[in-house]
């Protein structure tokens, strides 16, 4: 059976996702055995130009959130070339931190093509927002994360490459999944298309710290006392976006004693992740008076860049109900 | 005028091309950034506290210079196991970041994807011993272990927090990272051996580099051998003679930074001297950071090993300063040697445990700064707030801004020494990719 060929490609990102293909350490120099990567600028220096010889790749693994209209053209030219298109990462699946430049209306001095100047070196004209891999193309799985964790990139291969491979590694893989994914793995099929490669409820299923649902009267920020304990950071006032955050990093930040930020995107049964933690937050306050009320919710700072840390571009409901007109 | 584009680039953290124009008989060769990265967009607006973690995507290492400048903005001082954990990150970073530049170096040889049996095969055309970029994935992955035990993640660490870290290790972790620390230091002694006698020696393939050198001058915290925090920032000219010092603080003022129409990647430079534009020559102004930047200054190191090859490299090409590309990967050997050693010594847990591991800030103030040698050179982060801890303006030197005019000069370099030889576009695209690796 031939081998399925890989493309890998990052658009405006810090390249954590690409190294994350990387980190599966032992395996890399194994990856051919199951595949061909026939196009990753960053690692193999392909040319795009090579990009159109290429009659068809098995499946492209995009990074990256778009902000040029190169980037832009990129990820249409390789959707069109690929049979699976993967959103490797928070930047292609929601829009990521680049995304958080869509609050400032004014971005800055950035340059742009100057026709006036040495028409050799032209820049890629930069669009006026910045927008998620699936805002521009149809993908068919998300592998979130800022960056996704070692083992749910492992996973990811595993699945959509629809390849089995040793069965340790495809239980190590499947194990971490929900049971959809897992048995389509355990198949050698690829799983349904949109799946994401995390858990399906929300990061507190899997956070390790205990909740007492009590109620708190203040909000505490990050830099300012709050328990070492293992109590959960919530409870303890602190802005935690686990309640509204789709789990598979095992709680990875909470577990260090740091807030989730929302990095793996929104749960499928959240609607929208910042009305879903106004909603868990609101739930908490130790406040019946609407002065008290009041005076909780003049402690909360930037809620937008809180909330939608990771996803603005995609996943905040009113900012799309805008756009939509 | 004729124009060749090499795009894209192989190992930029920012996607980047060189667009050659034959001008004459000299070609001209712009290094260009094609996508804008905008952090200013992304930190200013959010709470102060947030930004080591949203600045962490310049690299990791900013995470830990942004914790520090928190320090500075609330007037607190970390315990001392804090800035044990902080450090053992950081020389954890060094030693993965430096050998994951020299695997780089070795799939410009070997294809990354080749299984070590078939690499066997083809070692007659390779010059990279065949097990050896298997040794290092292996120590790049141990490292990223340790990473994560210190800062919670390799990549994108969450650790370091204003006035501290945020918890203690468990316990299990101190003998994780004793292990850990007991199989890089040999792994990063290997792989300096076999790399000196494979590619850095008087005929092997990267001696040719000794010749790709700008001479510029060159920036590094004080004492850049010693520690990598420090109190002043010093300049040295091309000569090794002392420019200018000046404290971390007045970094902002000291070093602008120059935008061009043609790339998104702004350039840093010296403000007294004032934006002197590329050119080949030794432009007053322009500086470079970096592993030879630090070296530069001549000075033994503190641990063994990496001074041992410090004599070597002395020995084999000269007394320092150095500016060739040789040179900077010779450097990355020897820093990655002083990070395993470092690390050794870092990791033990007497340095690790205490009473605290936070000082919990009582006020806050409405600027913090801080800089820090990170693996790639010297960073630096200013933040103002407003009243409620909101940040309202920030100034953030990195290594792709710092060393942007160095490496548009390096390119320019490795263009017109293809002038004799007429390399392939492959072979020219070959060039470029190895002779910015190190900077």
């Amino acid at each position: 059976m031939p081998k399925k060929t890989i493309a890998v490609h990052t658009a405006t990102g810090c390249r954590s996702c690409e190294l994350a293909l990387l980190d599966i350490h032992y395996q890399v120099q194994r990856l051919n055995r199951v595949a061909d990567i026939v196009y990753w600028p960053y690692l193999l220096g392909s040319p795009h130009d090579d990009l159109a010889r290429i009659e068809a790749i098995d499946v492209c693994f995009f990074a990256g959130a778009v902000r040029t209209a190169d980037e832009r053209r990129m990820a249409e030219q390789l959707r069109a070339k690929s049979r699976v298109m993967v959103a490797l990462g928070a930047c292609a699946g929601f829009g990521g931190m680049p995304g958080l430049a869509n609050l400032v209306k004014e971005t800055g001095p950035l340059p742009s093509a100057d026709p006036s100047a040495d028409t050799t070196a032209e820049l890629p004209a930069v669009e006026p927002q910045v927008s998620g891999l699936t805002q521009v193309v149809t993908v068919d799985y998300v592998v979130p994360g800022c960056p996704p964790t070692q083992s749910l990139v492992w996973s990811a291969l595993q699945g959509v490459l629809g390849e089995g491979g040793a069965q340790a590694h495809l239980a190590y893989a499947a194990g971490r999944l929900p049971k959809k994914i897992a048995q389509a793995m355990a198949s050698g099929v690829q799983p349904p298309r949109g799946t994401v490669f995390a858990g399906e409820k929300a990061v507190c299923a899997s956070c390790s710290r205990v909740k007492e649902q009590k109620r708190f009267e203040s909000v505490k920020r990050p830099y300012q006392a709050y328990e070492s304990t293992g109590r959960c950071l919530l409870e303890q006032g602190l802005v935690c976006s686990g309640i509204a955050t789709r789990e598979g990093c095992g709680g990875l930040c909470t577990g260090v004693g740091i807030p989730c930020r929302g990095c793996f995107g929104k749960p499928e049964a959240v609607y929208d992740p910042g009305a879903k933690m106004v909603a868990a937050i609101s739930s908490t306050f130790d406040a019946e008076k609407p002065q008290k009320i009041d005076a909780v919710v003049d402690q909360f700072l930037d809620l937008a860049g809180t909330f939608y840390r990771y996803t603005l571009p995609t996943q905040c409901a009113l900012l799309n109900i805008q756009e939509k007109g | 005028m004729q124009t060749v584009t090499i795009d894209p680039l192989r190992w930029q953290a920012a996607p980047s091309r060189v667009i050659l124009a034959a001008n004459g008989s000299k070609p001209a060769a712009r290094l260009q950034v094609t996508a804008p990265r905008d952090v200013a967009g992304m930190a200013r607006g959010r709470p102060v506290e947030e930004l080591p973690r949203i600045l962490a995507i310049l690299g990791a290492a900013h995470h830990l210079v942004g914790a520090q400048a928190l320090d500075q903005l609330f007037g607190v001082e970390p315990p001392p196991p804090a800035v044990n954990m902080r450090r053992a990150l950081l020389e954890t970073l060094f030693f993965s970041e430096h050998l994951q530049k020299i695997y780089f170096l070795l799939t410009a040889w070997e294809h990354p994807f080749r299984e070590l049996r078939q690499a066997g095969r083809g070692a007659a055309v390779s010059p990279v011993p065949g097990a050896l970029p298997d040794e290092i994935m292996h120590a790049l992955a141990l490292a990223q272990e340790g990473a994560a035990i210190l800062g919670g993640r390799s990549a994108h660490p969450l650790t370091a927090i204003a006035g501290g870290v945020s918890r203690y290790l468990k316990e299990d972790a101190y003998l994780r990272l004793a292990d850990i620390a007991e199989q890089c230091l040999p792994a990063a002694r290997r792989a300096a051996d076999a790399l000196r006698t494979a590619l850095l020696s008087a005929g092997r393939p990267l001696a040719a580099w000794r010749e790709i050198a700008v001479p510029l001058a060159h920036a590094a915290l004080a004492p850049p051998s010693g520690d990598v925090t420090g109190g002043a920032v010093v300049v040295r000219n091309a000569g090794g003679e002392t420019r200018a010092q000046f404290a971390v603080e007045e970094i902002g003022s000291k070093i602008s930074v120059h935008r061009e129409p043609w790339t998104h990647q702004p350039f840093a430079y010296l403000q007294a001297d004032g934006w002197p534009g590329l050119s080949s020559g030794q432009p007053q102004g322009l500086f470079f950071v970096g592993p030879l930047a630090r070296l530069n200054d001549g000075q033994p190191l503190r641990t063994p090993a990496a001074e041992e090859e410090r004599q070597r490299m002395v020995a084999e090409i000269g007394p320092f300063p150095h500016y060739s590309v040789a040179a900077a990967f010779w450097a990355l050997l020897i820093e990655a040697l002083q990070a395993a050693e470092r690390m050794a010594d870092l990791y033990q847990k007497q340095n690790l445990i205490g009473p605290s591991i936070r000082s919990v800030p009582a006020q806050m103030g409405s600027l913090g700064t801080a800089a820090l040698e990170s693996p790639e050179g010297l960073i630096f982060h200013e933040y103002r707030v407003d009243r409620d801890g909101i940040v309202t303006e920030l100034k953030v030197l990195d290594t792709a801004t710092a060393n942007n005019a160095l490496r548009c000069l390096v390119a320019q370099r490795i263009a017109e020494s293809g002038i004799v030889r007429h390399p392939t576009r492959q072979e020219t695209k070959s060039r470029m990719e190895i002779g910015l690796l190190p900077f």
